[in-house]
């Protein structure tokens, strides 16, 4: 008769490595479904099932977890963009380019994207968070763009066009998706068309 | 306090009055001053919304900056959210206000580019009372009671906005479907500026504004608004 082997006890930084994952993960949640300021530690703690002991043990201040939370945030969704333009971003036609806003406005209506708006929100009239997101916020352009590079659409524009473009496109998706959790909202795919279509226009070869 | 059998509304600052002919005088000079009250109420709540977000500011906040007690504060403002609305609605009044005024204004002969014009209408973006717009906006994304509420008040002013759009040089000529997409991306793009102002890190505004331009120029060649092949 086989004898099964006792699982592996999880070495202490295994453990301290799983358990601010699942805190970083429950205060996505919970930001994303009550807003910034309803997201107590104590509702991330229940929701993680973690005491508020372990919490602070981890992160002895709430903006250390709401960092935690950004970066974690933030790398997932780098992550699906790049993926999402390598895979579908081969050619440059409007048809195509269109095809890859639509799978990002439809990645960007997701109530993560909600989380990120709720803590630069909060950012705002708090230097602290300010700070502690600064070195994240100071990367976030250059990460998007290595990401979007990937489209042959955005490959052609000049630097300042690319900046330009995207942080245009970002601001109309961001809004967007604000707008659709607070009015009915029906998605106009024809705008996305001429996003597109703009894009196009911009490519550096044309326009020199 | 207002007699029994009067009541008092306040849009935008302006006070609309029911009352019975017999209490004309007192109760007049009164609705005045309460609606004077009302306005002061507004904004001082707009100033601390701007400044400290909508979730510190606190009736006693904002009685303290309009110079009353919160209970003052409480006897115009029934409930927190009686007072939002009503800021919420004096902000959006004042900002679509002031973009008409950027949009009607002739400007001078060398600056009557459209490049100009949305140059403008960006700095509207950064002032204070889009930033109470932003915070509110977020806010209604999870309170229910607020996004009710709101709902009633949106219609107007975006039907505004688009018929001043009507009004801008650059999309006159342009089918209403494409005047209604840039119109959106236009409104979309300045409140996501006036939403990371001063966190994230900025970029190329100007060129931005260009491109916006550029934009309705893509649309502006699509006589019946439907994008064709490039």
């Amino acid at each position: 008769m086989a004898v099964a082997k006792p699982p592996r006890r999880r070495t202490q930084a295994e453990r301290r490595a799983r358990t601010m994952s699942k805190l970083a993960a429950a205060t996505i949640d919970a930001i994303g479904e009550l807003g910034y300021g309803a997201a107590t530690t104590r509702e991330i703690c229940e929701r993680a099932n973690v005491s508020q002991g372990g919490l602070f043990r981890h992160f002895p201040k709430r903006q250390d977890l709401i960092v935690a939370a950004v970066l974690r945030l933030y790398e997932e969704s780098l992550g699906s963009l790049a993926d999402m333009v390598g895979r579908l971003a081969t050619g440059d036609t409007v048809e195509e380019f269109t095809r890859v806003l639509v799978s990002v406005r439809d990645f960007l209506a997701r109530p993560r994207t909600m989380v990120f708006l709720e803590v630069i929100a909060a950012a705002r009239s708090d230097p602290d968070l300010r700070a502690a997101l600064g070195p994240l916020l100071d990367g976030h352009f250059e990460a998007i763009r290595a990401a979007a590079v990937a489209s042959p659409v955005i490959a052609a524009m000049s630097p300042a066009d690319q900046l330009a473009y995207i942080e245009l496109v970002q601001h109309d998706l961001w809004v967007e998706a604000l707008w659709s959790t607070v009015l009915p909202w029906t998605p106009d795919d024809r705008k996305l068309t001429v996003l597109a279509q703009l894009g196009i226009a911009l490519d550096s070869a044309l326009n020199a | 306090m207002l007699p029994e059998g009067s009541s008092l509304t306040v849009i935008s600052g302006n006070a609309v009055v029911t009352r019975p002919a017999l209490y004309h005088r007192t109760v007049r000079d009164r609705a005045d001053r309460a609606a004077g009250t009302a306005e002061q109420i507004i904004t001082a709540a707009a100033e601390a919304i701007a400044e400290l977000g909508l979730r510190h500011t606190t009736m006693g906040e904002i009685g303290r900056r309009a110079g009353m007690t919160d209970g003052a504060v409480f006897h115009h403002f029934p409930t927190r959210l009686d007072l939002i609305v009503a800021v919420a609605e004096a902000v959006l009044g004042e900002r679509v206000a002031s973009a008409r005024s950027v949009i009607t204004a002739p400007p001078p002969a060398a600056a009557a580019t459209p490049v100009h014009r949305l140059s403008e209408l960006r700095r509207l973006a950064h002032e204070p009372p889009m930033r109470v717009w932003v915070e509110v906006l977020l806010s209604a994304r999870t309170d229910g009671l607020l996004r009710a509420r709101l709902a009633s008040l949106l219609a107007p002013h975006v039907d505004a906005l688009h018929s001043l759009a009507a009004a801008l040089p650059t999309l006159v000529g342009m089918s209403s479907g494409a005047r209604t997409s840039w119109v959106d991306v236009v409104r979309n793009v300045l409140i996501g500026e006036a939403f990371t102002a001063g966190v994230v890190p900025g970029g190329v505004p100007q060129r931005k504004v260009e491109l916006l331009v550029v934009l309705a120029g893509v649309l502006a060649a699509q006589p019946d608004g439907v994008p064709g092949p490039a």
